[in-house]
Parts: C-alpha cells; sequence; structure tokens
C-alpha cells in the first residue's frame, strides 16, 4: 500500500514499491474470515503476484492476478489469501523507488519511510 | 481489562519518545467507552498516527481482540516505532503493522483512499513557534520536542490530517482526535463540517492546566 515520496520520481513509478527482502518470516496469525472476505477485493492482485515474485516466494505460493470467482466460499483461496497478506512478514530488507533506486530500510519488520530534509527540499 | 504492559521501555527511552501522559489516558477512556459503538460499525481497517509508546494502539488492540481489526501504527520517531512494535507484542498482540514514517505521507491513497475505519490522532498539540515542530533523525533533541509542538496554535499537524480526512475516513469510519483549547476546537469543527464531517465532544476534561478535548470525527450521512 505504500508508494515512492522522493520528488524527482515520475508519477507512474511511485507504485509500488519494489521489494528487497533479505530475511522473511511466516508466523502465525488469528484467521477472520470476515476480514479476509471484506480486504480481498481492495488488493491489487497483479501487483501482490509480483510482491511474491520479488520476494522468492511465487513458486511457493501460486496465485493469478485476478480472484476467483465466489472467493468467499472458497475456503483454500481465502486461508491462502490470509497467509500471504498476513503472515508473511519481511524482517529485514528494502523497499526500493523504481523511479530514482532510492532505497527504504526493512529492520524488524518497520520499514523507514522517512524522507530527509534535502529530500524535502 | 488492565493497563498495557509497557514495562519494557526504559527511562532513557522516555527521553526520546512520549510518556503516556494524562492526555493518552483520557484518550484510552474515550476509546473504552466508545468501544460497543464502534465495533457495531464492524471495523477492519484501524490506524493510529503517533503511536509514542504503543500504550494506546495496545489499549485500543485488545478492546478490539478477536474482531476483524488490523491495526496499522505510524511513528515519525524511529525509536517509537520499534518501542511500538515491542509493545504490541509484549501485550499478546499480532494482528498489526508498525510503519515509520511521517503522518500517512507514503501511503498511496489514491489507490488505498477511504480504507480507514477506526483512525486514532494524539497529535502534538502544544502552541509552539513552527520551527519547532521539525523532527530531525539525526538530532535526538528534536525528538521529543516534535512529540508536543505543534506550531502555529498547535495546530499545524493536526491541520495536515483534517485536510486528508476525506481521503482516509472509509464510508462508516470514524476518527478520535484529541485536541486542547487553544486548539480552538469549533474551529476545527467548523472546518470539518464544510469538509462533510460532524464533530463530536466525547470527553472534555480539565488536566493540569489544560482543557483536553476528545473529539469524535464522522461522516455526515
Amino acid at each position: 500500500m505504500l508508494e515512492s515520496q522522493v520528488k524527482t520520481c515520475p508519477e507512474e513509478k511511485r507504485f509500488p514499491l519494489k521489494i528487497v527482502a533479505t530475511e522473511i518470516e511466516e508466523t502465525e496469525i488469528e484467521f477472520q474470515r470476515s476480514f479476509i472476505i471484506n480486504i480481498i477485493p481492495k488488493i491489487d492482485w497483479g501487483v501482490l503476484r509480483g510482491a511474491l515474485e520479488e520476494m522468492g516466494l511465487s513458486e511457493k505460493y501460486e496465485i493469478g492476478s485476478k480472484v476467483p470467482e465466489n472467493y468467499e466460499e472458497d475456503e483454500t483461496f481465502l486461508q491462502l489469501a490470509h497467509h500471504i497478506l498476513l503472515e508473511i512478514e519481511i524482517i529485514t530488507g528494502k523497499f526500493v523507488c523504481r523511479g530514482t533506486g532510492r532505497e527504504f530500510p526493512i529492520e524488524n519488520k518497520i520499514a523507514n519511510m522517512l524522507l530527509t530534509s534535502e529530500e524535502l527540499n | 481489562m488492565e493497563d498495557p504492559d509497557i514495562s519494557h521501555i526504559t527511562e532513557s527511552n522516555f527521553q526520546k519518545i512520549y510518556s503516556p501522559s494524562e492526555d493518552t489516558f483520557l484518550l484510552c477512556d474515550a476509546l473504552t467507552d466508545e468501544a460497543e459503538g464502534i465495533k457495531e460499525r464492524n471495523p477492519k481497517i484501524g490506524v493510529e498516527i503517533g503511536t509514542g509508546s504503543g500504550y494506546v494502539l495496545a489499549h485500543v488492540s485488545r478492546l478490539f481482540k478477536n474482531t476483524d481489526l488490523f491495526v496499522f501504527g505510524i511513528d515519525i520517531n524511529p525509536l517509537a516505532a520499534k518501542l511500538t512494535s515491542k509493545t504490541l507484542t509484549q501485550n499478546g498482540i499480532s494482528r498489526y503493522e508498525v510503519i515509520n514514517c511521517n503522518l500517512l505521507n507514503p501511503f498511496a491513497l489514491d489507490r488505498f483512499g477511504s480504507m480507514i475505519d477506526l483512525l486514532i490522532f494524539n497529535p502534538p498539540y502544544v502552541p509552539t513557534e513552527s520551527k519547532e515542530i521539525q523532527f530531525n533523525p539525526k538530532d535526538e533533541e528534536t525528538w521529543i520536542t516534535s512529540s508536543f509542538a505543534g506550531g502555529l496554535n498547535g495546530m499545524e499537524i493536526t491541520q495536515k490530517l483534517i485536510n486528508q480526512m476525506d481521503q482516509l475516513l472509509s464510508p462508516h469510519g470514524v476518527c478520535y482526535l484529541i485536541a486542547i483549547h487553544e486548539n480552538n476546537p469549533h474551529q476545527i469543527a467548523n472546518d470539518l463540517a464544510e469538509k462533510g464531517f460532524r464533530t463530536i465532544v466525547v470527553k472534555k476534561k480539565r488536566l493540569r492546566g489544560e482543557l483536553l478535548y476528545v473529539l469524535k470525527i464522522i461522516r455526515k450521512k
């Protein structure tokens, strides 16, 4: 859901940020069905697929660029969506602006998206 | 419900991040009182801007345990972001994400707009000189200052959020915002009314020389 705020980055390259994941963790978070059903249509699945590829997980988790019809009743898909969206965490890595190459570090699962004072001016 | 456990945060940490104070507790009380009503809106995405120690976010997460709510914690201060994450884990919370950024600047709001069901902000609200609001990651003296310094009328940061409210709140979303008398809550309400929002005072309390308000903001029908 994040985009590049670098001023010199062209608009069309701001989203999505490129992901470089050095350390990934797959955790366990309680499954809330109505949450997942609600959030699924809001996600850009093409972008999500790209993210999985960048993280080296596209073979492990195969998803199409579109959501299956009647996904609300597709238990397997709901569980997969839950796992991908909530349970895969980048511990260490970076987001990279596709327009400028500017890197935003991720440490201890927290992304530092702050621009420097030079970049703000 | 017990208070959130923040025993992992040291005195030295509290010189660089905001220590839970009267405004923090007032906000928590307001959220506790409002919880049942908020639950009726079935919130899925919660965001707290300026989490500091993570106290309020931990409290909210516990109030909404076993519901759909997934929370995002935002702080401009990297130490606060780190400690918020620890606080949430320490209090048994896992449905969260913490990001170190300035307000919601890096969020692609034109793609992911109007998605926040529960928005919480205890802003830097103290009237100060404008230059005091600057957070500089390299100058630790600005860390604690930027947690309370609000610039002109204490409104420079709050105003940014108010201006974005339409892009942030979901159709049935609700925002809880702290303000003090000097921020001119009436003006805040008028400004929001022009933007299509209704403002309700859910708490008003004089604490240590400050008249504190907890404002609840929802879309006009």
